[in-house]
């Protein structure tokens, strides 16, 4: 699954360690989901859209084939 | 909102996983202890010279200090993130971090998966050599089969 969480972060100027701390896990995730190595769950997608103050669809890209 | 609790934990709680592992702690020391005084009490009932005997009070009392030291070493550590809210802060977020988690369930999952075969391969090999060993390897493949399916019985009601 794609996700705009590195550009959203990189639009407002967000280190990954402020992310990482604000929706509770470590940097090392922040980086494996802005590689797409790793999927977020449900619980912390909906962290991070939180976060950015935006909807879940808008941060992370559903692709019907995957 | 109340999360799946493979993957998220409240902070509030890691003060008491602290408490409950320091008490944990507590008891292995004990049960070291214990082991080094069953050692020295054995060594005293029969000495070492004598051939049954030889090595077990040398097995417990190594076994009793190694769980005392590594206790105290858990205990100790723990303390610290109690202390220091910092490193405790540090330490729940390494541990509660989802994908730390996931990670955590694999190896398991694959140390378990290489065990079965690992039990399998020795069974075909050692009913060559030592009936006995066959035996004993084929009773901890079957105990180990028979804890899979209670765990997953147990965790598909859960879940």
């Amino acid at each position: 699954m794609k996700n705009r969480i590195q550009e959203l972060r990189k639009e407002r100027k967000i280190r990954q360690e402020d992310l990482a701390e604000a929706v509770g896990v470590t940097r090392q995730t922040i980086i494996s989901l802005e590689n797409g190595r790793y999927n977020a769950s449900l619980l912390l997608a909906h962290r991070i859209a939180a976060y950015f103050g935006t909807a879940i669809e808008d941060v992370f890209l559903f692709d019907e084939e995957e | 909102m109340k999360g799946n609790p493979v993957f998220s934990k409240q902070k509030r709680d890691f003060e008491k996983t602290c408490r409950r592992r320091i008490l944990a702690g507590k008891m292995i020391f004990l049960a070291g202890a214990l082991a080094v005084l069953a050692a020295l009490l054995y060594e005293r009932a029969a000495p070492l010279s004598h051939t049954a005997g030889k090595g077990t009070a040398e097995f417990y009392l190594v076994t009793g200090a190694a769980l005392m030291a590594a206790s105290l070493v858990k205990i100790g550590r723990t303390r610290r993130y109690l202390l220091n809210p910092e490193l405790g802060k540090g330490k729940w977020l390494e541990e509660n971090d989802e994908r730390n988690r996931l990670i955590g369930l694999r190896c398991w999952a694959f140390s378990g998966y290489a065990l079965f075969l690992l039990l399998y391969a020795g069974i075909l090999i050692s009913g060559f050599m030592n009936m006995t060993v066959a035996r004993v390897l084929m009773a901890v493949t079957v105990v180990f089969a028979l804890l899979l399916g209670i765990f997953r019985v147990v965790i598909s009601r859960n879940m």
